[in-house]
């Protein structure tokens, strides 16, 4: 039976979604920190323009100060219509502007007398220093909006591009493992193709030094299992031999002693070649079910044909249909004998098997005797303990026979209600064969 | 019929020799195969062979006599009942094969059916002139009035019947049919075909003088 894997965790959902967690994770940190990074340095690239750029300014300014007209009134030099980034202002000792680009405010961008940079809220970033020895000031600033501008461009495009190369990653990550994960589902298929019993029958080398454990272990188990199936095989075999010609002994012996007793010992006889005859049927079921160990050999079968080639009285035994089933016939054949000899012993004079199709199309085997029963009560108990398989005490070697089989095939054995005598169903879990 | 069992078991040996001999059937029985391969150029109706032996392999032994050219009908009594095992058995020169346990009556009809098989007629029912015999029921019928025939007489048209159109040399018939129980010497072989023809009629057994035997068609 295939177990229901979907409830199973999955190694590879599981590494994939880790994967998956730790690569977002990774993306995200790697962002923040290239957030701040960028940010930081982008700030220490614009200061050091800015300063550079104060600077040359400061040196054209001072080299034309004769022609600059600082005499206050807020002037400022001619210039293009143009988006200044850089803004700057000659500054008198009273605070006065006196000169400034067209673009910086009216207004003092600083109060400071020394050379400093310095932020003026988020609207400005300014770099003062001393422009002559008047006390006049030249102050040289940047909006803080081109500057965030530039370092939420900067940090955008370096975020995306580490969350990119992340997700890309763990794609490739994922990949990777799924084709890692490919030897663990060959060495599934291999050890499902492994038959320990055959000779020829080998495990394909494992493809990865990890599966080199599990792959000697499958194969110690396979030789393990073949020497035990073997010698029990061997045994099954002896037992065969040993079980089977004293049993032939004691019938023929019987058989001869009907033919030369008196009349009275006839019926005593009789009775014991009848047991014989059982003890016969109960030995070759077992030596069946335990030779194959389960093992079904399917092939096309008469069901009618089947039930006529038992050892009973014909008159016992009536079936009907003409049913065809793919199963193994010693088998069925066991069990259906265990079934039959049980009605027989529970003052069964009529065993009828017959054969019926399911509406989902299994075939169902059910046999049916005018014996004296079994009260409900027990009935109840042991279909109970046939569904749970456990077989010991409280159920006659019969029925446990008759359940292995029916279970080797793929179905179970079933205890049914009836007006009368006894009714046991044979599901062997199969439809009819074509 | 005049049969070899060979079967080391002494109880089921012993049961099958006790119950052949009851059936009317002469036994010769062997429990190892060395007394069988001695007994190999004697006249037999069947050979009944198990497959293990103390001492070899029955089947072994029963694929060097077909080697030898002995057609003699072998029915394998053995516990091994794969099906790999019947194979092998019926390709090894056995014309039967019954697995152990099995009921007396199973494997007298079989031999029976081997013994018919090798006379050429499916039936268990012969007819030589006007005489037919029930080879199941062990009957003859004159005119299909049943004659009284004795265990010894039966077992004497048996034995040219189910060799039907071939002469019986008169020390085969003496080797297939004497022996049966424990008959005074006295009963020869001439005793039997002469009370044989009275009760079937005196042309139902033919006499080739120095040749032996046949029944009459």
């Amino acid at each position: 039976m295939t177990p229901n894997t979907s409830a199973l965790p999955s190694i590879r959902q599981r590494l994939s979604r880790a994967l998956i967690g730790v690569s977002i994770g990774w993306g995200i940190a790697v962002s923040a920190v290239v957030w701040f990074a960028v940010r930081h340095e982008v700030d220490d690239l614009l200061d050091n323009a800015l300063q550079e750029s104060a600077e040359i300014l400061f040196a054209l300014l001072s080299f034309n100060s004769a022609q600059l007209s600082l005499n206050g009134g807020g002037g400022w030099l001619p210039a293009p219509v143009h988006d200044e980034e850089l803004v700057w202002q000659i500054v008198g000792a009273d605070q006065q502007v006196l000169l400034r680009s067209h673009r910086a405010p009216a207004a003092p961008l600083a109060n400071r007398r020394t050379t400093a940079l310095s932020s003026v809220g988020d609207e400005w970033r300014v770099y003062s220093l001393p422009f002559d020895t008047t006390g006049r000031m030249l102050f040289v600033a940047q909006t803080g909006r081109s500057r965030h501008q530039a370092r939420l461009d900067a940090a955008m495009f370096t975020a995306s591009a580490a969350l990119l190369v992340g997700v890309l990653c763990a794609y490739l990550l994922r990949w990777r493992v799924r084709r890692e994960l490919v030897p663990i589902t060959d060495l599934s298929q291999a050890v499902m193709q492994f038959d320990p019993m055959r000779p020829e029958s080998r495990l394909d080398p494992a493809r990865r030094a990890e599966l080199m454990p599990m792959h000697t272990a499958i194969s110690e188990l396979g030789t393990r299992l073949a020497r035990r199936l073997g010698n029990e095989r061997a045994f099954s075999a002896h037992a065969a031999h040993a079980l089977r010609t004293p049993l032939a002994g004691m019938v023929a012996q019987l058989a001869v002693a009907q033919r030369v007793s008196s009349a009275e010992a006839q019926p005593h006889l009789q009775r014991t070649r009848e047991a014989a005859s059982r003890l016969q049927r109960v030995v070759t079921a077992l030596l069946t079910l335990f030779r194959t160990g389960g093992e079904v050999r399917r092939q096309r079968v008469e069901i009618a044909d089947l039930i006529g080639q038992l050892s009973f009285e014909q008159s016992v035994i009536s079936s009907g249909g003409s049913t065809h089933l793919q199963v193994d016939p010693d088998l069925l054949a066991a069990a259906l004998m265990n079934l039959i000899d049980n009605s027989l012993r529970h003052g069964a004079s009529t065993v009828s098997v017959q054969s019926r199709e399911e509406p989902d199309g299994r075939i169902v085997i059910a046999v049916h005797d005018d014996g004296s029963g079994i009260p409900q009560a027990d009935r109840t108990r042991l279909q109970s303990a046939l569904d749970a398989q456990q077989y010991d005490g409280g159920m006659g070697l019969g029925l446990m026979l008759a359940d292995l089989v029916a279970r080797a095939h793929g179905g179970q054995l079933r205890m049914k209600s009836s007006a009368s005598g006894c009714t046991v169903e044979l599901d062997l879990g199969i439809p009819a064969a074509d | 019929m005049r049969l070899l069992l060979l079967e080391d078991d002494a109880i089921l040996g012993e049961g099958l020799r006790d119950f052949l001999q009851t059936d009317g059937h002469r036994v010769d029985w062997c429990k190892r195969l060395c007394e069988a391969k001695a007994l190999t150029g004697e006249p037999y109706d069947a050979l009944l062979v198990d497959w293990q032996l103390p001492d070899g392999s029955g089947l072994d032994w029963v694929r060097s006599i077909r080697r030898q050219g002995i057609s003699t009908p072998v029915v394998i009594m053995t516990a091994r009942d794969l099906l790999s095992d019947r194979v092998r058995g019926l390709d090894g020169g056995a014309d039967d094969y019954l697995v152990k346990p099995f009921e007396p009556e199973e494997l007298t009809a079989r031999i029976r059916a081997v013994r018919r098989r090798v006379s050429g007629s499916a039936s268990a029912l012969l007819a030589f002139g006007d005489v037919r015999l029930d080879l199941t029921g062990k009957v003859a019928f004159l005119h299909d009035v049943r004659a009284d025939l004795t265990a010894r007489e039966w077992a004497v048209v048996e034995a040219l019947a189910l060799r039907a159109g071939r002469l019986v040399s008169r020390s085969e018939l003496e080797a297939l049919v004497l022996g049966l129980d424990n008959e005074s010497a006295s009963n020869t072989l001439e005793v039997h075909i002469s009370s044989i023809r009275r009760k079937l009629g005196r042309g139902v057994i033919e006499t080739s003088r120095g040749l032996g035997y046949r029944l009459a068609t």
